[in-house]
């Protein structure tokens, strides 16, 4: 188990935020294109249901004084509208006929 | 427009219906497409008041845009690297977030907008290949193509005026509209 988890009542979705719980929109995206649309679907439907529950649990929190476990859900809801385009509307990784987005480089910290 | 700069206000669709993820990013404010007044822009914004308004691009010769919005705005720097060849910088700009529930509507609004630019930067690259194929000797700006039109005087007076004479044209592009 990594050393901060997800807070308890998201415990769950732990195996999950160990792939995609990821600090940076750069890392975000290129595990998005590294996917398959089934697999971005499966990460869709896992999440999507719970996303008002983790919006309601972080609204509770300035973003200064938001907890390890709280950062960790956020960045965990990060990936969820990071792949949600691909899945309700593209209908693949990639936007459609899309510019490269590999060349469009976020900067650093992002 | 003015001399060498443009404003240009676009309206909202508003039979636009969002997206499931959309509609839950925007219950904690949002970016792109949400207008719903709920504070007044700042002065000059929506010049004309219209209710149905989603977004002014101010453009200032000859290589920035600031784009205004609801509750946020964006710009653009355009760095010519080559004769076909331009740097492209984006940014996005919101007021600070409330609380983290904010912050990924705000991550949800950027992700999206980037998805949806991704597909402005496809079709400039399509259109730059085109042109510099040569298949063409000259390139149409139809009526609703004002502003390119308007882009395209300034920028040849411009030229014009720092090469003593020099037309518009001459390297391929002229403006027959």
């Amino acid at each position: 188990m990594p050393e901060v988890t997800l807070p308890d009542q998201f415990r769950d979705l732990e195996p999950i935020a160990q792939v995609w719980a990821l600090r940076t929109e750069a890392e975000r995206h290129a595990r998005r294109l590294a996917s398959t649309i089934e697999e971005l679907r499966a990460l869709y439907n896992a999440l999507f249901p719970r996303i008002n529950d983790m919006l309601a649990y972080l609204s509770e929190f300035p973003l200064e004084s938001l907890t390890p476990e709280g950062n960790r859900l956020l960045h965990l809801a990060f990936a969820l509208a990071e792949i949600g385009p691909a899945v309700e509307l593209y209908g693949q990784p990639e936007v459609p006929n899309g510019y490269d987005s590999r060349r469009f480089i976020p900067i650093d910290g992002q | 427009m003015f001399d060498l700069h443009q404003r240009w206000s676009l309206p909202a669709n508003p039979d636009y219906q969002p997206s499931p993820l959309e509609a839950a990013a925007y219950r904690y404010a949002s970016f792109v497409l949400k207008n719903d007044f709920a504070h007044q822009p700042p002065a000059g914004v929506n010049p004309a008041n219209s209710p149905n308004w989603v977004i002014d691009i101010n453009a200032v010769f000859p290589n920035f845009t600031i784009d205004m919005l609801d509750s946020g705005y964006f710009t653009y720097n355009f760095w010519p690297l080559a004769v076909d060849r331009t740097l492209w910088e984006v940014r996005t700009y919101f007021p600070h977030p409330r609380n983290a529930a904010e912050r990924f509507s705000q991550e949800h609004a950027r992700v999206t907008f980037r998805d949806l630019i991704m597909e402005d930067a496809s079709t400039m690259e399509n259109t730059q290949s085109v042109i510099a194929s040569g298949a063409k000797t000259y390139f149409n700006f139809q009526d609703e193509e004002l502003l390119l039109r308007h882009d395209n005087k300034v920028l040849a007076e411009y030229i014009g005026a720092t090469k003593q004479g020099g037309k518009a044209g001459r390297n391929g592009v002229a403006n027959h509209a």
